[in-house]
């Protein structure tokens, strides 16, 4: 991880009616390769959030940073060249008639060459494992894969911080592995992967830093097992802990685990520590 | 017709067409081509023939099941035999009243034009059922059709199945809780499903423009296209199948 924050966000605030703000007074720095998890309750602002990384939406108030480069409605594009976001709904951000057109949508507006553009799309199609489904109209998909489209969509554009906005929701369990394990790849390959979720489970085996929202502001951004140890933060956001943080507090307070400051992060990494 | 019914069944069958890997291009003048000799020639063995060879086409290279396709031919056929009585059935005055007659000539004609129009409702079909809809915009995309149009439809499309689904939703949560029980409770229900699916549309337009926006949408709609085959033997054999049909019609109005 570098010192120079990639993406960095200064004092941002805002509001979508003018009387409440959605966003406020929100200071965050993004590195290189993090793994972030974004929690709080619903209307805590992570959405918000992210359109307002991603450029979609311009802040009332603050200052947005790429690469040490203030981004203003001049260089925008920029910051979403470089940001990606996965909705959460994946019906909502399908645009193209087929999964080729589709996944080729970002590059295509990044006005790359057209050779370009299809070795994108190629790798990202075989990265998520849809080759066999270029040909298809994303209406026939089920939703895991609708999914896999929408984030197919996002590596095409190369970004090099992407934006997870809920991403669990209505995967079943081998879907939810799925999605897992690219987003473990996608941070061994350098990228910053951050998840805005309720599934505290996902976010805590996923994560190294945590970043909790309550209504529109940060109340704790540090390392994921700080913040699950801190109770007054979950109860004010209306967070629990992972269940594999409890068990591993409960072992250490019956004595059955050593208390060595390591974090099983999995039921694998916890047989491994008994 | 298979879990796809309705609207998306002719979208479906366009996917998993045969005829889905030739170029759009080729296939809209073909329409268009066959459309013009159906209408140009006025015999009915040519329309027999042109419908004959159409449904073949649309059965055998489209893959539509003869029961599905007899479906689709129901609501176009109603249309073309009411539209044909009308045309048999001639109306005048006699001695004051009216009088409704048919004549030999009244029903030539009528049966003329409607075996001409069913060959008319075959080619098209043969356009929709073996060309996905997105591939025709793509055609017209390259006239000079503006640019905001071919965008919109595009769009549509897209909408259509999201709304659909949404539509499907709102009617399953409506029965369960007994909202299509009798007529009056069924229109209360469909009234308020479609104000609250304005709603949704709405809701769902905003997402899904904020979406575009997040991958540097500036205006344009912008996609990667498969790449379709331009097959000379395909085309030698659209031109000869062209040349049939004028051939049948010379000859047909010689022989009778």
């Amino acid at each position: 991880m570098s010192n120079r924050p990639v993406l960095c966000l200064k004092n941002i605030s805002y509001s979508y009616d003018g009387k409440t703000n959605a966003l406020e007074d929100v200071q965050l720095n993004i590195y290189s390769n993090e793994k972030i998890a974004i929690l709080g309750s619903n209307g805590a602002g992570k959405s918000t959030l992210f359109l307002c990384m991603n450029g979609v939406i311009t802040p009332d108030k603050g200052e947005i940073w790429l690469n040490d480069v203030f981004i203003t409605n001049q260089n925008k594009m920029e910051l979403r060249k470089n940001v990606g976001i996965v909705f959460q709904d994946a019906e909502s951000q399908i645009v193209a008639p087929t999964v080729l057109s589709e996944v080729s949508f970002g590059p295509m507006n990044l006005k790359l060459p057209q050779e370009e553009v299809k070795k994108r799309t190629h790798q990202a199609l075989q990265y998520m494992n849809l080759t066999s489904f270029s040909h298809r109209p994303p209406h026939y998909l089920s939703g895991g894969e609708k999914k896999r489209v929408t984030i197919a969509d996002i590596i095409a554009m190369q970004s090099n911080v992407i934006l997870f906005d809920e991403p669990t929701t209505a995967l079943d369990p081998y879907h939810q592995k799925g999605l897992e394990e690219v987003l473990q790849k996608l941070s061994q390959e350098g990228k910053s992967v951050i998840v805005s979720t309720h599934d505290m489970d996902f976010a805590y085996g996923f994560a190294e830093r945590a970043i909790v929202f309550d209504n529109g502001k940060i109340i704790a951004d540090s390392n994921i097992a700080t913040v699950f140890e801190n109770d007054a933060v979950l109860k004010k956001a209306h967070l629990r802990k992972p269940y594999l943080f409890e068990i591993t507090q409960l072992l250490r307070k019956k004595g059955i685990l050593k208390n060595d400051g390591n974090q099983p992060k999995s039921v694998k990494e916890l047989e491994k520590s008994l | 017709m298979k879990k796809h019914k309705h609207i998306y069944s002719i979208d479906y069958y366009a996917y998993q067409s045969n005829l889905k890997k030739y170029h759009p291009t080729f296939k809209l003048l073909f329409t268009i081509s066959i459309l013009f000799l159906c209408l140009w020639t006025n015999h009915i063995a040519t329309s027999i023939y042109i419908s004959a060879t159409m449904m073949s086409i649309n059965i055998l290279k489209n893959q539509v099941s003869f029961w599905d396709y007899f479906q689709l031919l129901k609501i176009p056929c109603l249309f073309i035999i009411l539209a044909c009585i009308a045309i048999a059935a001639e109306i005048g005055y006699d001695n004051g009243k009216i009088a409704v007659s048919i004549t030999k000539e009244s029903i030539y004609k009528s049966i003329t034009v409607m075996l001409r129009t069913f060959g008319a409702v075959n080619t098209l079909y043969f356009l929709t059922l073996s060309t996905p809809i997105a591939e025709i915009i793509r055609v017209l995309k390259k006239t000079p059709i503006p640019n905001i149009l071919t965008e919109l439809m595009f769009m549509i499309y897209r909408y259509i199945f999201i709304l659909t689904e949404v539509q499907l939703h709102f009617k399953h949560a409506a029965q369960s809780r007994l909202g299509y029980i009798d007529f009056k409770t069924s229109c209360y229900t469909f009234g308020n499903s479609m104000a609250n699916l304005l709603i949704v549309s709405f809701q769902k337009a905003n997402k899904y423009y904020d979406a575009m926006l997040s991958r540097c949408y500036n205006g344009e709609l912008l996609f990667l296209y498969e790449k379709r085959i331009f097959h000379i033997p395909i085309f030698i054999g659209a031109v000869l199948y062209g040349i049939s049909i004028i051939f049948i019609d010379i000859l047909c109005k010689g022989i009778f």
